[in-house]
């Protein structure tokens, strides 16, 4: 033990002398003192370089005394600073070995008074009143590669694993470049494609609205990113691809090429698949755009009717499993910005679209003594082309002015083919529809003082949807009795629609965000309806049957006021509303014209209350008069289908109808009770309702006026998070109730209850780990009361299960389970699909595979219950799928 | 990743949690405290948590004590109107425009600093004066004809680039940030969330109340970062629940939870 302890006594000693003669240290001490005054300098800087590099520093402490340690020898420097007095520099030279310098100094006063500075320089960030700009360069490094990395950047905005992009907890509403925009929520394909570096600034817009000028009035929370590219920069082409192949005929591929440059821009997109995906659905939304909450737009629901629907019924099993389709979608895109206020933009569609599908059903009908069975096996190809080319048009005069036009055009033509058997009577349809519609919108917005804005709206639609409709089958020889040699039908149809609308809207937002509004506005809708229905022995034209045919023309010009006020009081708002027509009609039916001059006014109020942090509730009434639109007024019969009949009322009519809604809260998203109810009633004062005749080989329909309808609907859910599984549990139940009123084969009008009533739970994970699932299940009964009563039980369950092993590879297995109580025979169906994703360079190279139908059932077999049948009906499916996809980043 | 902010924490209730913090505050005696300032600084101060917000920062600097103050500026005119309190509709969040006037004051070796509590109380934070440990560089620029070396330092989960004046022997900066052998001109963390700039500075010699208010209470480290962890596992319960609600097809991942606060982890740097 000794021996130990003397062994740690040499190292220790051994290390001291080894410390000392490697680091000697050296102390330099002193005192600071004023040279007029003999004043100790309290709180003096004390600088030791060598060179330009500070080795050391210290602050003198009250009594002037400083103190310093240094390892440092040669020729160095103290600097001795205190506010009011002149710097010192003191050269010292120290010696190796040397410990103490000790250095009293004293400084000058100086009696000069030191001059404020202004620092104008050094901003990398501009906060204006609700945009901040970064300026990019001051973020970066030049090591970004896409917009993504870069915005990654910039203070303030999280971008997570797929792309989106948040402030705060808000997810942004889109990416401008120079202003324009071409995505949308859709940014991602711009953000994580487009390279970096032409960008000069990244713009935060807050309460960001789509029409600048209403910001002042709109509530609005969203906000949007603007980037500013550099004048000088190249401009790049850059995009994506992606491409699939699968079994069979599966195949998909998606390919998107773009530009951006300070004046213009370009985008380009093709598309094609036969996995199912209707892309002709991705350009509706932009055709028939509708800005419900934003002020200034009218004639959002004007459109021509169509007469004659072969298209086709989807099951609610996803509309893609039963589409055997070949779609095909070119789009261009550009943005120009001729100058600093003016921005054009046109977009121009083309696609090409083939359909297939294919169903069986049995429809056992019983009403009112008619009893009977149809059986019907119907396949459908259905080819549309669609040309569709917008401009926009925005001209900024002031800050306080723009103007925004709008001109749509689309062109599309339709062919649809049906075989079909009906009744084992084999059976073709063929109709030929184009819709050619031509829509110009203007705008100007005026924020003529703050939190008030005026808007001038204008908008003109002419659309005409001519149709050409053949049967070869005969299947009307009960109601025209004196043709026996009829064998097949024709149909021609033409719906013109002309609109001119006008619109004034005043806003005033004002103390407590009160808001109050006025329109004034007129709108007139011109339709012509051409029917002409013939009956053909071969090719030879037998008879165009009077009261099958129509020349209608039904012109309505509705001049309007409408204003309202919500007023804002602690936790309570209140919303009055108030809307005053006067409308003048004209209907000439077939050389028989009439004029009504209708005047009605609309009144509606909405109340809120926040009744505590937990409790919300709100209500509203409105009563509603509306005039009648076109496809209720003509007054012959027009063939809807290849077996039914529909006629109009051939009168005036205008429609009351009363509905009050309540809608109640407990708790929040993130309580872990939580839990809504919404209660909605309707009662229609008037309706209008049919008297058909019901037969085997056809329906005939007219439409008549009833009084009395009604309807409630209650749906409630319920979400509690269970701590111990990390899991949340969902309750929803549902029930609506209507009753109306309806005539079948001239019996008296008959009463009819529609029940539903659903019931669903649902169970979800929260894992932090790599897996999660989700389950779930809903009943669903629905009961028909009329003489009888008819109900049947259905329910569908579900399983997700999602994994993410790792940054680059995750998976989703989705399984779905369908039980349809009335069916005879295969009651139960069941899904799997999968998705499997693989980066292989991440943002740049990935794969992914998609399994679809993997159970490969062939078909799906729904019941349905009506006032007058049940139906079993067999939707045929695709088969199974595995598609193995690359897209790639260039 | 997933970022939380501040203001989802002050919009929760945590009736227990204040309790603890009634039960541990120490008794806020008015304290009264005058500032010999000899050097005044306008600093404009960025917090881009969530957008970026900007503050009008203000530091008096004396020998032994100094005074920050910072506001929150907002251009906007409407949030002044209703005097801070704008409502939107009636099912959607309240916003309070904050118009505190927040003060950090080193006295001696000791930081008050006012801070604003997850249920929006105000209080005051005691705690030592920071050892920063600031690693001097060679590295110099010019701020407006003013020779600045960078210094950088890690304080609270993040790390920040000071550029300080030595030709200023001052040793405070704004914020809580003090120690270097110069006034701090320009000071950001490597993320740029954090922001200082010093845009005025100004040598009259004035007398600054730099008193505590007695209307706040005082809490120490330990009472302040036992608040923390409270508010941060209630933050995470909530976003879980979140997740097991979103509807069927669409996922959301928690990855990473911080609080985005100028001070943001306390577990490598207790002091």
């Amino acid at each position: 033990m000794p021996e130990n302890n003397y062994r740690l006594l040499y190292s220790t000693v051994l290390c001291l002398l080894l410390s000392a003669v490697c680091f000697s240290q050296t102390i330099i001490k002193g005192q600071l003192t004023a040279q007029d005054s003999a004043l100790e300098l309290y709180s003096a800087s004390i600088l030791l370089k060598k060179g330009d590099s500070i080795l050391a520093y210290t602050y003198s402490n009250q009594q002037g005394n400083y103190r310093l340690t240094t390892t440092e020898t040669g020729l160095l420097q103290l600097t001795y600073q205190s506010l009011g007095y002149q710097p010192k520099t003191k050269k010292v030279e120290l010696k190796p070995g040397q410990e103490v310098l000790s250095l009293d100094i004293k400084l000058i006063h100086n009696s000069q008074q030191l001059q404020a500075v202004l620092i104008e320089s050094d901003r990398p960030i501009e906060v204006r009143e609700d945009t901040v700009v970064f300026a990019a360069s001051y973020f970066t490094n030049g090591t970004e590669e896409s917009v993504e990395d870069l915005l990654k950047k910039i203070p303030g905005l999280n971008i997570d694993d797929d792309g989106t992009i948040t402030v705060g907890n808000q997810e942004i509403e889109k990416v401008m470049v120079e202003g324009g925009d071409f995505f949308g929520k859709g940014y991602k394909l711009l953000t994580k494609n487009m390279p970096a570096f032409p960008i000069e600034n990244v713009q935060l817009l807050k309460n960001y609205s789509n029409n600048n000028l209403l910001k002042s009035i709109e509530d609005s929370e969203k906000v949007a990113l603007n980037l500013t590219l550099k004048d000088n920069a190249k401009r790049v082409w850059f995009g994506t691809i992606k491409a699939g192949i699968g079994n069979g005929d599966y195949h998909s591929a998606k390919g998107n090429l773009m530009n951006f440059g300070k004046h213009n821009s370009y985008y380009l997109l093709g598309s094609m698949n036969t996995i199912g995906q209707d892309v002709f659905n991705d350009i509706r939304s932009i055709m028939y755009a509708q800005h419900f909450d934003e002020a200034g737009h009218i004639g959002d629901n004007e459109h021509a009717k169509r007469r004659i629907d072969i298209s086709r019924y989807t099951p609610d099993i996803g509309a893609s499993r039963t589409n055997f389709n070949n779609d095909k979608l070119l789009s261009f895109n550009a943005i120009f910005n001729p100058t600093e206020r003016l921005k054009v933009k046109p977009i121009l569609f083309f696609n090409w679209n083939s359909q297939r599908f294919y169903r069986r059903r049995r429809e056992a009908v019983k009403a009112e003594g008619t009893e009977f069975v149809n059986n019907e096996n119907y396949h459908l190809h259905h080819k549309s082309y669609t040309l569709f080319g917008k401009l926009d048009v925005h001209y900024n005069f002031s800050e306080t002015q723009s103007l925004k036009a709008v001109t749509r055009y689309n062109s599309r033509d339709n062919t649809a083919n049906a075989a079909l058997i009906f009744n084992s009577q084999a059976t073709k349809e063929a109709l030929e529809a184009q819709n050619e519609r031509f829509d110009q919108k203007i705008i100007y917005t005026n924020n003529y003082a703050p939190q008030k804005v005026f808007l001038l709206s204008g908008r003109l639609i002419h659309e005409r949807l001519p149709e050409r409709y053949r049967v070869n089958q005969f299947y009307y020889q009960q109601l025209f009795p004196a043709l026996p040699q009829a064998d097949n039908v024709g149909q021609y149809s033409r719906n013109t629609l002309f609109y001119l609308g006008f619109n004034g809207h005043l806003m005033r937002r004002g103390d407590n965000d009160n808001l109050f509004e006025l329109q004034l506005g007129n709108e007139y809708r011109s339709d012509d309806l051409t029917t002409r229905f013939s009956i053909f022995d071969q090719q030879k034209l037998l008879n165009q049957p009077a009261g099958y045919q129509n020349q209608t023309t039904y012109r309505v010009n509705d001049l309007y006021l409408k204003g309202s006020y919500e007023f804002n009081f602690n936790a309570f708002s209140i919303t009055g509303k108030l809307a005053i027509h006067q409308l003048i009609n004209r209907l000439d039916n077939n050389n028989t014209p009439k004029e009504e001059t209708p005047f009605f006014i609309n009144p509606g109020i909405h109340l809120g209350w926040d009744i505590n942090a937990k409790n919300t509730l709100s209500a509203s009434y409105n009563l509603n008069t509306s005039t009648a639109e076109i496809l209720d007024v003509y007054d012959s019969y027009i063939l809807t289908s290849y077996r039914s009949f529909d006629k109009g009322t051939g009168q005036f009519q205008q429609l009351q109808a009363s509905s009050a809604s309540l809608f109640y809260q407990f708790g929040n998203w993130t309580d872990r009770f939580f839990v809504n109810a919404t209660v909605l009633y309707v009662k229609n004062h008037d309706f209008l309702s049919t008297r058909s005749i019901l037969q085997q080989d056809f329906i005939q329909s007219e439409k008549m006026l009833i009084k009395n309808r009604e309807m409630l609907s209650v749906n409630s859910q319920l979400n509690y998070y269970f701590k111990a599984l990390n899991s949340n549990l969902k309750v929803q139940l549902g029930y609506s109730q209507s009753d109306y009123k309806n005539i079948i084969n001239d019996a008296a009008l008959r009463t009819i209850t529609s029940l539903t009533s659903t019931y669903g739970i649902e169970l979800r994970s929260s894992f932090d780990g790599f897996f999660n699932f989700h389950i779930g299940t809903e009943w669903r009964r629905s009961q028909v009361k009329t003489g009888r009563e008819i109900a049947t039980t259905d329910n569908q369950s579900f399983l997700n299960l999602l994994f993410k092993f790792s940054e680059s590879f995750d998976a989703a297995v989705q399984s779905s389970y369908y039980y349809f109580g009335n069916l005879e025979q295969d009651q139960t169906y069941a899904f799997l699909d999968l998705e499997v994703n693989y980066a292989l360079i991440k943002n740049k190279l990935g794969l992914q595979l998609r399994g679809k139908n993997l159970f490969d059932t062939q078909e799906f077999n729904r019941y349905s219950i009506s006032d007058i049948s049940t139906s079993t009906t067999s939707y045929r499916l695709l088969p199974r799928m595995v598609l193995l996809s690359a897209k790639y980043r260039f | 990743m997933l970022h939380v902010q501040l203001k989802l924490a002050n919009e929760m209730k945590q009736s227990c949690l204040i309790l603890i913090a009634l039960c541990t505050a120490l008794c806020a005696k008015s304290q009264t405290f005058t500032l010999n300032s000899r050097l005044t600084v306008n600093y404009v101060m960025y917090l881009n948590f969530n957008g970026s917000q900007k503050y009008q920062a203000t530091l008096h600097a004396g020998k032994s004590a100094s005074l920050f103050t910072y506001q929150w500026r907002n251009n906007a005119s409407k949030n002044e109107s209703t005097n801070g309190i704008r409502r939107t509709n009636y099912n959607k969040k309240v916003y309070i425009s904050d118009t505190t006037t927040f003060t950090i004051a080193s006295i001696r070796d000791t930081l008050y600093s006012l801070n604003k509590g997850f249920d929006n109380n105000l209080y005051y934070l005691k705690e030592a004066v920071p050892n920063f440990n600031w690693a001097i560089t060679s590295k110099t620029k010019k701020i407006e004809n003013i020779t600045c070396h960078l210094a950088t330092t890690t304080f609270r989960g993040r790390t920040y680039n000071a550029w300080y004046a030595p030709s200023i022997p001052i040793k405070y900066g704004p914020y809580k940030f003090s120690g270097l052998p110069g006034l701090i001109l320009a000071i950001n963390d490597t993320e740029n969330d954090v922001i200082f700039r010093a845009r005025k500075i100004s040598y009259q010699k004035k007398e600054i109340d730099a008193s505590l208010s007695s209307s706040y209470d005082v809490l120490d480290l330990t009472d302040y970062l036992e608040l923390r962890k409270n508010r941060m596992s209630t933050i995470r319960s909530k976003l879980e629940k979140l997740r097991a609600r979103m509807p069927k097809g669409s996922s959301m991942s928690i990855d990473a939870m911080e609080l985005n606060e100028i001070e943001r982890d306390f577990d490598h740097a207790r002091k």
